[in-house]
This record gives structure tokens, C-alpha cells and sequence, in this order.
């Protein structure tokens, strides 16, 4: 069949995709109507174009006939082959389908023929796709390597407090951390007590004219003006964390004034006494600070590194699932929370210590979702008991071929409509109530272990219910302001016993 | 003398900004006040006047359910709802349909300040409408005293807008 009439029976056959002929030079022989649209040829006609002049890389023709040739000596055709073509100014990819023609005497190539598929749009779409698939993947290395960064900035930051905490403490840091901040704010109160006592002693001692010699008027006025303050601090300054700052702050005012005392003026162990007082109540203050700020690295700690764990939990080596020990799995997760749940005062509480059963999954992710899990119990738990410290339950147990971890704290209320509605899961999403006492969160922890459960094939139930039930009403605007116990419970199947 | 009154509108005070706000409450100068949330906040503003108002952008709502209601229905979290702007709106433009209730009458632009990590760039529009000239960004590396001086700040503006006033 000539070219002109193979031209007419493609083009007859109304063909979806295109169809063509080319002479081994390129020559366009024959293509349907898809094929002179997609490069822009008269519909009609003769064609009078070489197909070379297309090639987006004019060294990809003789590849592409190599690799049709290497085809055809394997009994095949060229498949799928993606070819960029320009046309004017747009660039075009397709799929080629491609075989040789031979001479059925001579066996000689007399022209190629074969299907073209405008792929454009997909190949556009894929290499977009795969451009920010690159992206997120540097982006989350970044991510990983500036958490990571920002870990051993806040480990130096908590190890400097704790070098500033034993000096003005006078006792190892692990000592220190046991006595309870409001035990150190009642010592703040009454050392802010004792200063506005010595100051008060100091300037009724003194004559007035006397008193001038030693100081300025405005310096006096300065000094005075605390004594009412220093007194009223438990009232004055609303809630202890803000109470420690402030004394600090007056204190070393005080000291500060006390400098510029003219020597041999005034009584000299009036002056000592208001000056070790000013400086004692400076010290203590700073202990307090410096203890409160390290809480809050330390949590900022747990925070980052369990972020940086889920952030990076993508692009790290595939981890094998493996039998593991419920009980390991608790301690691991234990272990590493223990210094967030010092530091934070928190005590944990273990049930059923004996209790043990083998889980099949990735020990990390495992440990991750538990550890999550702790320490959102430490961070939302309230005292209860002054006598005691705030405490989180732990138990494990098994229940219709399940293995539990259960969580419970007593303090921070979750709403029964973000359990409801499922927002708690929600990444990113920070519960109404979590804010409170200045609490940080990522919105992570849930979100995580419940990721974690399902895909060990279990999940991660949550209850919050009141501590005591009816004693407000679910109506009532305070309602969320009561304590309520918290229950995360996080199970996945038993192994199989063999 | 009558100290002058001001209100911080702030949910981080207690914690990660209470060096901030020590000296205030010792040094006499001010009577100083701390609302935690939106509700306690307003709940301050409808009881009595003040000289300077400092707000923070990103705030939580509190138990009052218009606020919440509004809370929710912006994203949920402090920094998608920036419930400060809405209640500057409210405040200042009287839009009631950020919240239902009358704000108080004396409150005007140049008694706030804006204290926040967002930067100027962010919400200078907003800032722009409502006529408010004073505003910090909160970041690392600030002293102790920027409390202390945006006050005295916004007092002096304060001051001034009021001689102008009755000038005119």
C-alpha cells in the first residue's frame, strides 16, 4: 500500500491515539489525524516533514532506533518508550511504540512504523510529584538534623541549670528536684518577709538626718516602698511561677541599693542583715527560676525528640517487625521518660509489674507511641495530695487475645467532644483544655500512638471523665476547670504462641 | 497620685514570659493587671478602665461560649483563630458579629499595644484599620525591661493623643 492510501485507511479508522510511517531519514510517510495535531501538520495532505526535526534531543532518534533494532533482534517492539518532542515552544512527551519494516527480499529497513501516546500531562504531573517528593525528603532531613541540633543546644542549656542550680542549692541536682515548688515558694514568701523585716529595722533604727548620710532620698523612698510588697507577696503576685521572678527582681534592687550605702553611717549589722537577706531571698529565687526553666527544657526535650522521631520516621531503614515483651516495651518507654517525670515531680505508678506477653511489631515505633503516651500523662497530671507528688498509673494486661497498655492521669481534662469527634487524633490538633499551666504540646502524641496502634493492627482508646462525678454539672462553665481522670489505653494483638 | 492602670492580655505570662513581668508587679509604678484568656480578659475590660492595654495575638478563648464558638469555627488552635485580632476588632469597631455583646465605650486605639511573636509585616493591615500605633514582636534575645518600656510607651502616646485631643 502507497503512503497516501495507508494516509486514508488510518485515518478512516478514526484512531484514538496516533499512528505513523517514517522513512529510515525520518521522513514522515504516513501519520492519522492525532499525529499532525500533536505536531501541529496540516490535517490534510500531504505531510512534508521529517520527524527528526521534532526530537527535543536530536541525539534520542538514532538511541531510539538503536533500541527498536535491539528489540526486533529479541523477537519484540519497542514499548513504552518516553520521547520529548518540541513543537514551537511547547515541549511534548510521549509514549512510543515502534517497529521496523523490512524488505521482505532484501531484508532491508524501509521505514519504521509505530503509535505515539501524549503523555504530557501525566509525565508533567509525575515529574512535579517526584520534584517535591525530593523536596519534603531534603526538607524532612533538615527538619531531622536542626531537631536534632536544637537537642543538644537544650542538653547543654538543662546541664548549665543544673551546674547554676547545685551552686545557689548547695545539693546534687537529683536532691534538689524532690523538694515540690510550692515547698520553695512558702521558703521564697518567707524570706521576702524577713528582707522587708530587716529593711524596716534598718530605717527605724537610724535618725532620719542620719539615715541621708548614708543614702539618698530616692534611694530610701526606693528601699521603703518594697517593705509593703515584699510582705504582701503571696497576695500581691498572682501564682507562684510568677512570684519567684519578681522577688527576684526586688531583691537585687535591694542589694543594689545596699551598695551605694555610705560605709560607718549606719548600724553595721543591720546593714549585713538587710544585705544577706536581699541576697538570700536573690539566691533562692534564682534556684526557683532555674529549676522551673530546666522542667521546661527538659520537656522541651522530650518534645523535640519525639517530634524529630515521627518527622523522620519515613525516610529511616525499614525496621522489621519482631516478637517483643510487653513488659520491655513499658520499661524502654520508662526509661525514657524517667527525667522528664523527675523533673516534673511526677511519680509513676506501676501495676501488675509481673505481668508479661509477647507483641509482634517495631520496637521503636512501639517505644515511641508509649513514651508519648507517659508523657502526656506527666505533662497534664495535677497534685492531688499535698502530701504527695502528682502520679501517673501505668498497667498492662491482656484481654481477648489483646495486649494493653494502659495510661491514666489525674488533672487536665480532654472534652468528651474532641474524643467524639475524633479532633484529639488529629495531627496538629491541641486538646481545648492542654494549654493550661502554660503546658507546650505539638499535637503529635496522639495522632502518633494511634497511628502506631493501627498499624500493629490494634488501636488507641481515650477516656476522660470527671474525678468526681456530679459534683458539677456538665453544663456549668467550669466544668472543665475540675480535675479529671484521663484513661489512654493502647493495645495491639498478642503474638501468636508457637 | 493615681497610678496608672494597665492590663496585659497574655497567655504565656505566668510561665514563659513571667521574667517579664516581675518587676511590675513590685516596682509601685503600675497597678497591673493579667488576663490569661479572651473571657477573663473582657470580663476585666467591662469592669473598669485602663490606662494601657497590651494584647497578644495568639490567645485562647476561655469558658465564655461566643468565643469559643469563635475558636472553633477559626481552625481550632491559637495560631489559626489570632482571637487578639478579633478581639481588638470587636473592641474597636464594635463588630458584633465577632461576639454579640457591647464592648465597653471608653476604650480607644491609642491605649493598646500589640506584644506579640507575629511579625509586623503579618498584621500591619490589621493594625493599620484599627489605629493602633504601638506593637512589639516578642522573640529570643529580648531584655527584661520590654515590658516595663512598651508600657511607658503607650502611656506616653497615650498622654500626648489626649493633649491633642484637647487642643483641638
Amino acid at each position: 500500500m502507497n503512503p497516501p492510501d495507508l494516509l486514508r485507511e488510518l485515518n478512516i479508522l478514526d484512531l484514538p491515539i496516533g499512528v505513523y510511517v517514517v522513512a529510515p531519514d525520518g521522513r514522515l510517510l504516513a501519520c492519522n489525524r492525532p499525529v499532525r495535531a500533536l505536531f501541529n501538520l496540516p490535517l490534510q495532505g500531504d505531510v512534508r516533514a521529517n520527524i527528526a526535526q521534532f526530537y527535543a534531543d536530536p541525539k534520542m532518534r538514532d538511541a531510539l532506533l538503536g533500541k527498536a533494532a535491539e528489540a526486533e533482534a529479541r523477537g519484540a517492539h519497542l514499548e513504552k518508550e518516553i520521547v520529548a518532542f518540541r513543537v514551537g515552544e511547547r515541549k511534548i512527551y510521549v509514549e512510543d511504540y515502534c517497529k521496523p519494516l523490512r524488505d521482505p527480499a532484501t531484508r532491508e529497513i524501509i521505514a519504521y512504523v509505530g503509535c505515539l501516546v501524549d503523555v504530557t500531562a501525566e509525565h508533567e504531573a509525575d515529574k512535579r510529584e517526584s520534584k517535591f517528593q525530593k523536596r519534603i525528603e531534603e526538607l524532612t532531613f533538615d527538619i531531622g538534623r536542626i531537631l536534632h541540633a536544637n537537642t543538644g543546644t537544650l542538653l547543654m542549656a538543662q546541664q548549665t541549670l543544673d551546674g547554676v542550680a547545685e551552686a545557689l542549692g548547695q545539693r546534687a541536682i537529683k536532691e534538689l528536684i524532690t523538694v515540690p515548688l510550692e515547698e520553695r515558694d512558702e521558703q521564697l514568701i518567707k524570706e521576702a518577709a524577713l528582707l522587708a523585716n530587716a529593711i524596716d529595722k534598718l530605717a527605724q533604727a537610724t535618725e532620719p538626718e542620719r539615715r541621708c548620710q548614708a543614702l539618698s532620698g530616692a534611694h530610701w523612698d526606693a528601699l521603703l516602698s518594697k517593705i509593703a510588697p515584699l510582705r504582701q507577696a503571696r497576695d500581691l503576685v498572682p501564682g507562684m511561677e510568677m512570684r519567684a521572678p519578681a522577688l527576684r527582681a526586688t531583691a537585687h534592687q535591694i542589694a543594689a541599693i545596699c551598695q551605694e550605702m555610705t560605709p560607718g553611717v549606719l548600724a553595721r549589722e543591720l546593714v549585713r542583715e538587710t544585705v544577706r537577706a536581699a541576697a538570700q531571698l536573690e539566691n533562692s529565687s534564682c534556684l526557683v527560676d532555674a529549676l522551673m526553666t530546666r522542667t521546661a527544657i527538659i520537656q522541651m526535650d522530650s518534645t523535640l525528640r519525639s517530634l524529630r522521631d515521627f518527622i523522620t520516621a519515613d525516610i529511616r531503614v525499614y525496621e522489621p517487625k519482631k516478637k517483643l515483651s510487653v513488659k520491655q516495651l513499658t520499661d524502654q518507654a520508662l526509661a525514657q521518660i524517667a527525667e522528664f517525670a523527675r523533673s516534673s515531680r511526677v511519680d509513676i505508678v506501676r501495676r501488675d509489674r509481673d505481668f508479661d506477653t509477647a507483641v509482634e511489631g517495631v520496637e521503636r515505633d512501639l517505644v515511641r507511641a508509649l513514651t508519648n503516651l507517659l508523657h502526656n500523662a506527666i505533662k497534664y497530671s495535677w497534685r492531688r495530695d499535698r502530701a504527695k507528688a502528682p502520679w501517673v498509673v501505668i498497667r498492662t494486661y491482656a484481654r481477648a487475645g489483646m495486649a494493653c497498655v494502659e495510661v491514666e492521669n489525674w488533672g487536665v481534662p480532654i472534652a468528651q467532644e474532641e474524643i467524639e469527634q475524633g479532633l484529639i487524633f488529629q495531627l496538629g490538633y491541641r486538646g481545648k483544655w492542654s494549654k493550661d499551666r502554660g503546658r507546650l504540646g505539638t499535637g503529635i502524641g496522639l495522632t502518633d500512638a494511634k497511628r502506631t496502634a493501627q498499624t500493629h493492627y490494634g488501636d488507641l482508646r481515650v477516656a476522660s471523665r470527671p474525678s468526681n462525678p456530679g459534683w458539677i454539672q456538665s453544663d456549668d462553665p467550669t466544668f472543665y476547670n475540675q480535675p479529671f481522670v484521663t484513661t489512654v489505653t493502647f493495645c495491639i494483638p498478642e503474638a501468636v504462641r508457637r | 497620685m493615681k497610678k496608672p492602670s494597665v492590663l496585659w492580655i497574655e497567655d504565656s505570662a505566668r510561665f514563659e514570659l513571667r521574667n517579664l513581668v516581675g518587676q511590675l508587679f513590685f516596682g509601685g509604678k503600675y497597678e497591673f493587671n493579667l488576663a490569661e484568656d479572651v473571657t477573663s480578659a473582657v470580663n476585666q475590660l467591662q469592669a473598669r478602665e485602663y490606662d494601657a492595654v497590651i494584647v497578644d495575638i495568639r490567645l485562647p478563648p476561655g469558658i465564655d461560649a461566643e468565643w469559643r464558638k469563635l475558636y472553633q469555627q477559626t481552625g481550632f488552635d491559637r495560631v489559626h483563630a489570632q482571637l487578639g485580632l478579633k478581639l481588638l476588632r470587636w473592641l474597636l469597631t464594635r463588630d458584633n458579629s465577632i461576639h454579640p455583646a457591647a464592648p465597653p465605650e471608653w476604650i480607644k486605639p491609642h491605649q493598646i499595644a500589640v506584644f506579640t511573636v507575629e511579625g509586623k509585616g503579618e498584621i500591619q493591615t490589621h493594625l493599620d484599620d484599627l489605629g493602633i500605633t504601638v506593637f512589639r514582636q516578642k522573640s529570643a534575645g529580648l531584655r527584661d525591661t520590654v515590658l516595663l518600656e512598651l508600657i511607658d510607651e503607650l502611656l506616653a502616646r497615650a498622654q500626648t493623643t489626649f493633649a491633642q485631643d484637647r487642643a483641638l
